[in-house]
């Protein structure tokens, strides 16, 4: 039972070391940049983040294309919607 | 003894799959739900950016950053549980589902004494205190509506871990399918919620900190 607890607890925990590591980035780079730059590498540490979690915590990593499609659909919806909002206020 | 599918599915592994399209499906209403909020967060920094910035400096950083480590570590104790079953270590299965639940608790309670602080320091539109801008009224209100529906969301998976702890720890070994399918929903449910927060805490806490 130990032998197969510690093959299922080591992968993951790296998972979770990277998490933590890259939440302690974005914790750093908010004192570091200014807020014009600072939003934009959050949200790409955010993005990584979330990455991490949807392939490796959420097996998209092993599901099938079927799987991908539907898990990406929220997503690719909401960026219609920002890019559309945004090509709005910014020709305002 | 094998397991039947259940009708209208003919194979278990057209039942298992189809399992998993529904959780992503609803899973893709919940990022466009939140998304929707964040969108009116973009609109609201790009409208009113310096006051709005200057406001989320007031936000609790240290109480935000724990309870983002708390979520994440949480994530990892669901996933930790849904490798354990299909592995085959099922001992570990309930502890495990207690113990997300147990960190998801404590994320309710860090965000309790938050909102204690928040509301004693006037942090909220029309509180006084250093919310007289129209960013930061801005801001507050967000801050209200995406962390306090979140932590409904939060609260509602909690009750899900629960729940499945209990029919995890009622179900046979032998039911191979129902087993991994519940666990594999509510975990996919979970780690949404932590992706959510992922997002939350730096469009929430780390604005406005730099030079």
């Amino acid at each position: 039972m130990r032998r197969g607890w510690r093959r299922i607890l080591l992968p993951e925990s790296w998972i979770w070391l990277a998490l933590v590591v890259l939440l302690g980035v974005n914790l750093g780079l908010a004192f570091l940049l200014p807020s014009g730059a600072q939003i934009v590498a959050a949200l790409l540490v955010a993005l990584a983040m979330a990455s991490l979690v949807a392939l490796l915590f959420m097996d998209l990593d092993r599901a099938t294309s079927t799987l991908r499609i539907a898990a990406g659909a929220g997503p690719f919806f909401l960026a219609i919607l920002l890019v559309l909002v945004f090509a709005d206020i910014l020709t305002r | 003894m094998t397991e039947l599918a259940t009708a209208p599915f003919e194979t278990q592994d057209q039942q298992r799959h189809a399992v998993r399209m529904g959780i992503w499906m609803f899973l893709a209403t919940e990022v466009l739900f939140f998304g929707a909020a964040v969108t009116v967060y973009a609109v609201a920094r790009a409208t009113h950016a310096s006051e709005f910035v200057a406001a989320a400096r007031d936000s609790r950083l240290w109480i935000g950053t724990a309870n983002s480590v708390l979520l994440v570590t949480s994530s990892l104790v669901v996933s930790l549980a849904v490798k354990c079953e299909r592995r085959g270590v099922r001992r570990a299965v309930v502890p495990l589902l207690l113990a997300a639940a147990a960190l998801g608790l404590a994320f309710l309670g860090a965000k309790g004494a938050e909102y204690d602080l928040d509301i004693r320091d006037g942090f909220w539109p029309g509180g006084g205190s250093g919310v007289t801008s129209r960013g930061g009224q801005l801001y507050w209100s967000l801050y209200w509506l995406l962390t306090g529906v979140h932590a409904v969301h939060l609260a509602i998976g909690i009750g899900a871990l629960l729940t499945l702890a209990w029919l995890m720890w009622r179900t046979s070994p032998r039911q191979e399918t129902v087993r991994i399918d519940r666990l594999q929903v509510a975990a996919l449910y979970w780690h949404l919620v932590d992706v959510v927060w992922i997002f939350l805490y730096p469009l929430l806490y780390l604005a406005g900190r730099g030079p």
